[in-house]
């Protein structure tokens, strides 16, 4: 069992009702250090589960806020290697599970290929990966079974229109994990409402797929985590936790503890 | 993985290239593209009205010309050129475009978005929206829209939207990345008019199909008004559509050179060029495995090239795969020889060729004068250089035209 997996069982011993959050970081933004800081401070405020992002040139499933937080990072000249060595520090520091969420061409182009990339990942700690563009029928870079052969949770993706049968496919794919829903068709990008029938979406994922359920895209306010009770097991908040950073001014920890807390409620 | 004649497999690989890299959201939609165009292809009713379509809209067949004055200048071999310029909108985007919008119609779309480059791409995808009625938004980067703006006013003129990408290198490749975007959100009802020979499964072998009838073009334009085989068949290679219209019908036929050209722009360094089979690494992005021009943790690099159309920093699959098979050979044309190519051509065959298209001329008149009078060299002129006017003038330093940029606004 990894991290992930041990906190997914805690969490249903524990019976909550409120869904867990899992929050997002771009490695890099604004810089390494700050980043680093802010994924502790996420994890020691109260999120269950900590994506950490490796820049993108090219991130096509994000929108605005994270697409910029990856330029920035990448015009700084962080490296794939720093955001390694920092998710070791990080994974050393915090017990929160953690995920590198990133793009499969860094994977594919890390030294040693994907094979080493999942290794790596596991030897820092990560629990996890998130790989929006590698599909679920892969069968051509091995990378579901490579991730699982190395304890990671590789997550899978369904959306809306995700027809069930490949709902049924992407089950299995999330035994050591979870499925992650995104809320609706669209790019990452925090929104003031939640999408109308969401719920009941969440819902039918549930009765196909066995595994804990994650929704993202668009969760930014405490008000959506509330209304998201009993669909779902986990809340994911990415641009938001950004938009917090590029709104406070400096103070940044401050406001990372606060909107964690507001969120946890 | 099984693989006859440069087909791809059923996961849209060829050899090792392409695939369908792309976030979940997309894949039913590449499904359902997939499901249709594979019915469409060998559907009598739609390749009726694809060859109404080229023949009433387009102007196929576009001519082909043998260059005797070009061809008496350089003293080699002889130059022919496969004029796309003359096809509806000024250059080979047109044939997919019409190609893919009666698809769209098929899968009940409403609505049609691009990425363009140069423009022509959506200049062209804007004129099919017009005709076949499909609300249109085209994404540009805001460079391009700087080197181009004769055809952003097409675009516009033509009823449709053009959206400026301000983030990334704002070219083509964030063009590309703007439309994904726009196409994840709306896929519903949205139908994304792929411009190139690129991206995730099927879209490569969409517009191939589309394109195949410029090389079945040459080879009977060929045969027929001149009794001739080409030896060569030359296509500058963006993304690789003109090059794969040019080089379909000839892929079995050993006998016959196919050779592709890259922007070499002004030098080997990062940024200088568009060389990504010289200076680029097989990655995924943009939902297809390729060469790409990208540093060594993966991170897409800029690009530079005359051309707005050759500014891109990956390539088809199926070049990649025709490279490493051998069965193309790749090279590249530098900015100034490019600009020659366009000079010469206009001069003594009256046609202006687009700056993409003189890549592939450039090559041809470095070739024909190494080879004997017997040879034949076919040079796909993608495009025809209207488009180019505001570059041309300003590469070629002309001063009055400059000069009359400058005074047009005062008057009337
Ligand atoms: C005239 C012309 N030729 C060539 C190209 C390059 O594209 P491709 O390699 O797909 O033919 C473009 C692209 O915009 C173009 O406008």
């Amino acid at each position: 069992m990894n991290k992930i997996q041990n906190t997914l069982v805690q969490l249903k011993a524990e019976a909550r009702k409120s869904p867990a959050l899992m929050t997002h970081v771009v490695m890099g933004y604004p810089s390494l250090k700050e980043s680093m800081a802010i994924v502790a401070e996420q994890a020691r405020a109260g999120a269950q589960f900590v994506e950490l992002q490796i820049p993108f040139s090219d991130p096509m499933a994000d929108g605005p806020t994270i697409m910029k937080a990856n330029q920035a990072a990448l015009d700084k000249g962080i490296k794939v290697l720093d955001c390694f060595k920092a998710a070791e520090k990080l994974a050393g520091k915090v017990s929160t599970p953690l995920l590198f969420m990133t793009y499969f061409n860094i994977a594919y182009r890390y030294k040693g290929g994907v094979k080493a990339f999942c290794r790596d990942s596991a030897n820092a700690g990560m629990s996890g990966l998130i790989i929006p563009d590698i599909s679920i029928e892969d069968e051509v870079e091995n990378y579901w079974s490579l991730a699982l052969n190395y304890n990671l949770s590789p997550i899978p993706i369904a959306s809306p229109i995700t027809p069930k049968a490949r709902l049924k496919k992407i089950a299995p794919l999330a035994k050591k994990g979870f499925v992650y829903c995104v809320s609706s068709t669209g790019t990452t990008g925090a929104k003031n409402t939640l999408p109308t029938g969401l719920g009941s979406y969440l819902d039918k994922v549930r009765q196909t797929v066995k595994s804990p359920v994650a929704v993202g895209f668009g969760i930014s306010q405490p008000v959506h985590i509330k209304a998201l009770t009993g669909h779902t097991d986990i809340a994911i908040v990415g641009s938001a936790c950004i938009d917090i950073i590029n709104k406070s001014k400096g103070n940044y920890l401050k406001a990372v503890t606060s909107f964690i807390a507001s969120l946890c409620k | 993985m099984k693989k006859t004649n440069y087909n791809p497999n059923a996961a849209g690989y060829y050899g090792p290239y392409g695939g369908q890299y792309a976030p979940e959201l997309l894949i039913p939609a590449l499904e359902e593209l997939t499901a249709c165009f594979l019915k469409a292809k060998s559907d009598k009713k739609f390749l009726k009205d694809l060859s109404l379509a080229y023949r009433d809209f387009v102007g196929r067949p576009t001519p082909l010309m043998l260059c005797e004055n070009l061809t008496k200048h350089i003293g080699g071999a002889k130059i022919f050129i496969k004029n796309e310029g003359l096809a509806h909108t000024g250059a080979h985007k047109i044939n997919h475009c019409v190609g893919q919008a009666l698809l769209a119609k098929r899968l009940g779309k409403k609505r049609i978005i691009a990425e363009t480059g140069a423009g022509q791409h959506g200049v062209a995808t804007a004129a099919v929206c017009a005709r076949f009625g499909f609300e249109c938004v085209v994404y540009m980067g805001a460079i391009d829209i700087e080197r181009q703006r004769p055809n952003v006013f097409w675009i516009e003129q033509l009823g449709a939207t053009v959206k400026a990408v301000n983030f990334g290198g704002k070219r083509l490749k964030d063009a590309v990345n703007a439309a994904i975007k726009d196409w994840v959100t709306n896929v519903r009802d949205t139908h994304y008019l792929l411009g190139s020979c690129v991206g995730p499964y099927p879209f490569p072998e969409i517009n191939r199909f589309f394109q195949k009838v410029v090389g079945e073009e040459i080879k009977s334009q060929l045969k027929n008004n001149y009794g001739l085989k080409p030896d060569y068949v030359i296509a500058c290679v963006g993304g690789g559509s003109n090059a794969m219209g040019a080089f379909n019908a000839f892929l079995a036929d050993k006998s016959v050179k196919l050779i592709g050209v890259e922007g070499g722009g002004f030098g080997n360094k990062t940024g200088e060029h568009a060389m990504r089979f010289k200076g680029g690494k097989v990655g995924v992005v943009e939902g297809y495995k390729s060469y790409w021009l990208q540093d060594s943790d993966g991170q897409i690099s800029d690009t530079h090239s005359v051309s707005a159309g050759l500014d891109y920093a990956g390539v088809g699959p199926l070049h990649a795969y025709l490279k490493d098979t051998g069965r193309v050979e790749y090279d590249s044309a530098r900015d100034k020889d490019v600009l020659a190519a366009v000079k010469l051509l206009a001069k003594t065959e009256g046609i202006v060729p687009a700056l993409e298209s003189a890549h592939a001329l450039a090559k041809a008149i470095q070739l024909a004068a190494q080879l004997p009078k017997t040879k034949t060299i076919v040079v796909n002129i993608s495009g025809r250089g209207d488009k180019d006017l505001f570059i041309l003038a300003k590469q070629f330093g002309d001063k009055e035209f400059i000069k009359f940029t400058a005074n047009f606004s005062k008057h009337e």
